[in-house]
This record gives structure tokens, C-alpha cells and sequence, in this order.
């Protein structure tokens, strides 16, 4: 029963059973998460258990208004986005919302399918395009991957990257130029319609010119004669007879006192009158109707044969253009197909720019960790050669100064970029020392061959091999340095197998190297010590790990050394969850 | 009375605990994790002695249930700490013969550890 002094929520509390079913929802699930974060952030706080409540530092919201500039990336401005490009829109939006999340709020803060797709994402597109991961199983890779998207570190690069993806001063031609492309191509299409509806009017109106012209056409055997020509030869026949009847009745206009110009005005005055449709009863002006009526029959040869004359130049001019337009109309097409390859080179340029965004959006977290991974990997380099010259620093012995030096270059390579030394690996120099390492004759072949290089003077050649020989110290610490450092670039640079350790282990020098090889990394080291507790009976990591680990400590020793790669990517959790194994 | 530092990072560990719980059971969001974080990281660096703690604890408590059985737990112990170094006060006054001034000891004493 609930003591009476309790507060009412503990009471309420007493009633709910262990384990009772809570209904699970996304935020449930985000509940259960940052609680699994938080006891990690606290077992790692140490002295300090109010350090796992801090926020994390440098997240801060991004200044990326990921909206417009998604949406100036695909030009909503201009034509509405067909059903393709809204989709990619649309899964852009999705994965920048995912990945600014991440950067501005941490991986706590996501859905479960958000940190689903990013957790995939990291192992497909990351972790397993990394020979050094190859051999993990599929739970490692998650823990990696979740380990990953936890650290702060990480989180930033995410924001820098997506930040440079989205810049608003960027320019973005493609949307005006597929406009461009879109309008040049309209303007063709619309010349070679009117071209081919040009061609069309002068084909029907040249089958009317033809019709117009068979009333002109002599009798054939095929068919009769035009009813123009018969007239236009009917009124030839009939000319000199009505011009005669015509001069018989200005005569007669004349015999009776009638001028020409009297003529000339009882013309006019009866062609209107006539208009008027008037009566003509005055026998002088029904003479001059008569004149007129004559004049029109011969005036309407003059008027058939213009005709004529005018429909034969029409056909010619028709049949003139019927030639032209074809050639107008296939160079129309040509502009008109040339400008279709614009517009289509223009929509695919816009449609690449639109994949590229969203793949640039998807990428941007596996981006980010290639880059955190790049770094760590950067960071160790220079961390070891800092190692090399702090013992350079501290010798005087000049076999020793030799070493160092050789050391110094003979897996790094140095380059200066900007204000910064960039190291990378010579992968080709570490394999072939691994062979000799691993089938050959161990890190004291190495030693020698780096002591001997260059030496030409017999003398000098026997004082080496003397103190190779008789110096066991001198050689036992630099075998066990090259051996450490050959496995280090081995494990940094490329695949590593858990026969290749087991080869190591057995050899005399392999798993003094191996220890120096954790030493020398805090993360390893930490990890190891946070795990298995720092056992001062037991000096040996790799000793520790065969008697705490069980039987597969030899996949315990494989998990701690690739997993340093990742920053210490495998989180205490898992590898005790491994351990039980 | 005195807080030592082991004492107030095993409360600051309790505290963070007590979230934890609290999330794992869906008592508070993610978001209320945030806001208390901030009050608690805030608050408990004031935090000088066990008055101050039990001070802070009650007001915690009064924004956030979830933290009563810790202002329980701590009262608890303030008191019998209380308690304890009343008893040797009023003992030691009682032996330098100072009656009046271990009696209001002993009262003063059990007004201040009534939660």
C-alpha cells in the first residue's frame, strides 16, 4: 500500500506494474531513445553527471532557408513543375528536413524513420564502400553508424555541407534557360505552322485558279469546251458586226443633229437612267441604249481576256510558291527540330540539376561522414608524426635519428595545402611491409633495410649489422615501433583480417605491436578501459581482451582496432552486449 | 549545514538518472527533458549547501513530480544529518552546563529539518 506522505503522482505511479505495456508511439519510441542517450552521455560524464543534461556545443539553427532555396533550385517561379519534377522536389524537401534536423538538433531529435534512412544511408553509401568495415556484421555497422550520427563533430559538418549545397547567392541558370529554350522552340513551331498553313491556301487556291482557268479551255476529247471561251470566241465573231451597228447608230444620232459630245452626254445620262431602272422612251436616247447595250458585248472580250491573262499569271505565281514552299517549310522544320533538341537538352539539363539537388541532399550526410572519417584518419596521421618528432626530439643516437626519419616518410606522404600539412597514406609501402611483416622476416628486416639505406661504406654496413645484432633493446623498441605503425596505416588505410591478427598475435613481435598500436590511441585505449576496466595485473590489451572476451576475443580485439578508425565508433553498449556473446 | 562535493554529485547523478526514468517510461518528452535540463544545469550550480539543496529540490519538484521520492530521499537524510549534529550540539552544550541555549537548540533544530 502507498505510504500517506508520498506526493499523489508517486502514488499514481505505485499502481503501474513493472513492466507494464505502454502503448508505443513515434514520440514513445523518441522517448526510449533519448533516454538510451542520455545513460550513455552519464556513464561517460564521469565527475561530472550534470554534463550529460549540457547541450551539445556549436548546435545553433542553421542558416539555410532550406524551403526557397530548394524551390529556386527547381524555378517554381516560372511554368508550374510537372508531376516529375514535384516529386523530386518533394523527396528533396524530405531528405534536406532529415539532415538539417540532424545538424540543428541532433540525431535524438529525429523519427524512427528518419534515423532508419540515415542509419541505412551510412552503412550502404560509408561504412560498406570501406574495405576496413568489410568484415563487421550487420548489428557493428549500426552501432558505428548510430555512434557516428551522435557526435557533435559530425553533426556540424553535416550543417557546413548542407549550408554550401544551398547557398543563396548561387546562381541558377537552368530554369531560365529551359525557358529560353522553351520560348526559341514555341517561336519555331509557330513559324513552320503558318509556313505550312501558307502552303496549304496557295494549294487551294491554286485548284481554284485551275478551276477558273477550264472556263478557258478549248474543247478537248476528255471534255467541252470552257463556257468563257465559247463566249469570248462567240463575241469575237460577233465584233465587226455590233462595232458597225454601233457606228450605224452614232450616225444616225448625228444625221440628226447630235454632237459628239451630245453623244457622249446622252451616254451618261442613260446608263444612269438605266441604273435608276428608269424608262428609256425617247427614241434618240433608246438609240443610245441600243449603242451601249452593243459596247458591252464588245467591252466584255476585253474584260474576258484580262481574266485570262490574270489567271495564268495568278497559276504561275501559285505554281512558283507550290515550288518555293516545301524548301521554306524543311529549313522551318530543321530551326523547328534544332530548336526541339534545345528545349529537350534544356528540360534533361533541368531535370539532372533536380536529381542533383536531391541526391546532394540525400548525400549530404554520407558526405559529412566520409569527411569525419577522413579527418579522424588526418588527425591520427598527424598525431603520429608528432609522436615521431617528439622522439626525434629526444635522441641523440643517430641509428635511432635515422630510423625516425625514415619512419617519418615511409608510410605518409606530406602535402601542403594552403596553411595545412595533409598527410596520406602510401598504401603501397604499408602492404609490402605487411607481407614482410606477416611472411617475411618480421619488423627487423624492415629495421635493417631502413638502417642500410644508402649506406655504401663496408665499415658503416658492419657496424649496423654488429648492433642489430648484439643491441636487443634498440632493436626490440623500433621493431615494435615499425611493427605498430605498419599495423596502424594497415588498419587506417585499408582491409584488415582477423587472419592477419591472428598470424600477428602468434608472432614474437605481434602482440607487443598490437598493444602499441592501442596505446598510441586515447579513443582505443578509452574504450578498452571504460569496457574491461584499467587492469593494472594486466598490462597486455590484447591479454586482457583473450581473458575477459572469451572465445572470441579475437573478434573483440578485430571490433576495438577497426572500430578506432571510426572514432571509437562502437559504443560501450554494444561491445558489452558482444561480450555476452 | 555543509554539502560535500561527493554528496552533491551523487544528487546531480540521481538527478539525471530521475530523467532518464522518467523518458524510459514516457513520463516526460523529449522536449521536457530540455526544459528541465536547462533549470536543473542553471540552478544547481547556486546549490552551496543542503538548505539551498532542499530548497531547490522542492522547487523542482513542485514544476516536475517526477523529482518528489529524490526531495524525499534527500529531506530524509538532511534530517537525521540534521538530527545527528543537533543531538552532539545539544550534548555538548548540555556538558558546558548551557541548559537554556541547548534547549532552544534542540527546537530550532527540529523546526529546520520539518519538510
Amino acid at each position: 500500500m502507498a505510504d500517506a506522505t508520498q506526493t499523489p503522482e508517486v502514488i499514481a505511479r505505485s499502481f503501474v506494474p513493472e513492466g507494464a505495456a505502454i502503448p508505443q508511439t513515434p514520440e514513445n519510441f523518441q522517448n526510449q531513445d533519448a533516454a538510451n542517450i542520455l545513460r550513455q552521455k552519464l556513464e561517460a560524464a564521469g565527475e561530472d553527471p550534470l554534463a550529460a543534461l549540457k547541450p551539445v556545443e556549436g548546435r545553433k539553427p542553421l542558416d539555410v532557408d532550406l524551403d526557397t532555396q530548394l524551390k529556386r533550385r527547381f524555378g517554381t517561379e516560372g511554368t508550374p513543375l510537372s508531376t516529375e519534377e514535384q516529386t523530386r522536389l518533394d523527396s528533396a524537401k524530405t531528405l534536406g528536413d532529415t539532415a538539417k534536423a540532424l545538424a540543428e538538433n541532433g540525431f535524438e531529435s529525429l523519427t524512427d524513420t528518419q534515423k532508419d534512412a540515415l542509419i541505412d544511408s551510412l552503412i550502404t553509401d560509408v561504412l560498406d564502400k570501406r574495405p576496413a568495415f568489410d568484415d563487421l556484421d550487420p548489428d557493428e555497422k549500426d552501432a558505428i553508424a548510430i555512434d557516428m550520427l551522435q557526435n557533435p563533430a559530425y553533426e556540424k559538418k553535416v550543417g557546413e555541407i548542407l549550408a554550401g549545397r544551398l547557398k543563396p547567392e548561387e546562381v541558377i541558370e537552368v530554369s531560365q534557360k529551359l525557358a529560353e529554350a522553351q520560348g526559341g522552340f514555341d517561336e519555331a513551331a509557330q513559324a513552320l505552322g503558318n509556313k505550312q498553313r501558307e502552303a496549304h491556301t496557295a494549294l487551294v487556291d491554286r485548284f481554284a485558279v485551275e478551276g477558273q482557268l477550264d472556263e478557258f479551255k478549248p474543247a478537248t476529247a476528255a471534255g467541252t469546251k470552257g463556257a468563257k471561251l465559247d463566249e469570248l470566241e462567240t463575241l469575237r465573231v460577233d465584233e465587226p458586226v455590233n462595232r458597225a451597228d454601233i457606228d450605224n447608230g452614232i450616225n444616225d444620232l448625228k444625221s440628226r443633229g447630235k454632237t459628239d459630245t451630245d453623244i457622249n452626254t446622252m451616254k451618261t445620262q442613260v446608263a444612269e437612267k438605266i441604273a435608276r431602272g428608269e424608262p428609256i422612251t425617247d427614241p434618240d436616247e433608246m438609240m443610245v441604249s441600243d449603242v451601249l447595250d452593243i459596247q458591252k458585248d464588245i467591252d466584255r472580250i476585253g474584260e474576258l481576256e484580262i481574266e485570262h491573262a490574270d489567271l495564268e499569271t495568278e497559276r504561275q505565281r501559285l505554281n512558283q510558291r507550290l515550288r518555293d514552299l516545301p524548301n521554306e517549310i524543311t529549313e522551318l522544320r530543321n530551326t523547328r527540330d534544332e530548336k526541339e533538341t534545345q528545349l529537350v537538352d534544356a528540360r534533361n539539363q533541368k531535370m539532372l540539376q533536380e536529381q542533383g539537388v536531391v541526391e546532394g541532399m540525400k548525400r549530404a550526410t554520407s558526405d559529412a561522414a566520409n569527411e569525419f572519417l577522413a579527418d579522424e584518419i588526418q588527425k591520427r596521421a598527424a598525431e603520429y608524426q608528432n609522436q615521431l618528432k617528439e622522439m626525434l626530439d629526444q635522441t641523440k643516437d643517430a641509428d635511432e635519428q635515422r630510423l625516425i626519419k625514415g619512419m617519418q616518410s615511409r608510410w605518409d606522404r606530406a602535402e601542403i595545402k594552403g596553411d595545412r600539412i595533409r598527410f596520406t597514406i602510401k598504401k603501397g609501402a604499408v602492404n609490402t611491409d605487411m607481407r614482410t611483416l606477416l611472411v617475411g622476416d618480421g619488423p627487423e628486416a624492415i629495421l635493417k633495410e631502413m638502417l642500410m639505406k644508402d649506406v655504401t661504406d663496408p665499415q658503416e654496413k658492419a657496424r649496423i649489422e654488429e648492433r642489430i645484432k648484439t643491441d636487443k633493446d634498440f632493436v626490440k623498441k623500433y621493431a615494435d615501433k615499425i611493427a605498430s605503425s605498419v599495423l596502424t596505416k594497415k588498419i587506417q588505410s585499408g582491409r584488415l583480417y582477423e587472419g592477419e591478427i591472428r598470424v600477428m598475435v602468434d608472432r614474437d613481435w605481434g602482440e607487443s605491436a598490437i598493444n602499441q598500436a592501442i596505446a598510441n590511441d586515447a579513443k582505443k585505449r578509452e574504450l578498452i578501459e571504460k569496457v574491461y576496466g584499467s587492469d593494472s595485473g594486466s598490462p597486455s590489451y590484447v591479454d586482457r581482451i583473450k581473458r575477459k572476451a572469451g572465445s572470441n576475443w579475437l573478434k573483440f580485439l578485430m571490433l576495438f582496432l577497426v572500430g578506432g578508425v571510426a572514432a571509437g565508433a562502437i559504443t560501450t553498449k554494444f561491445v558489452a552486449q558482444e561480450g555476452g556473446r | 549545514m555543509d554539502l560535500t562535493e561527493e554528496h552533491k554529485r551523487e544528487v546531480e547523478r540521481k538527478l539525471v538518472e530521475v530523467i532518464i526514468d522518467a523518458l524510459g517510461k514516457n513520463l516526460i518528452s523529449v522536449g521536457d527533458k530540455d526544459t528541465i535540463s536547462a533549470f536543473i544545469l542553471e540552478r544547481m550550480r547556486n546549490v552551496k549547501d543542503h538548505e539551498e539543496l532542499i530548497s531547490f529540490l522542492r522547487e523542482l519538484s513542485s514544476k516536475w513530480a517526477i523529482f518528489s521520492p529524490l526531495l524525499v530521499t534527500e529531506s530524509g537524510e538532511v534530517k537525521a544529518k540534521s538530527e545527528d549534529q543537533a543531538v552532539d550540539k545539544v550534548q555538548s552544550l548540555t556538558q558546558e552546563g548551557k541548559i537554556d541555549e541547548a534547549i532552544n537548540m534542540a527546537k530550532t533544530a527540529v523546526d529546520n529539518t520539518q519538510v
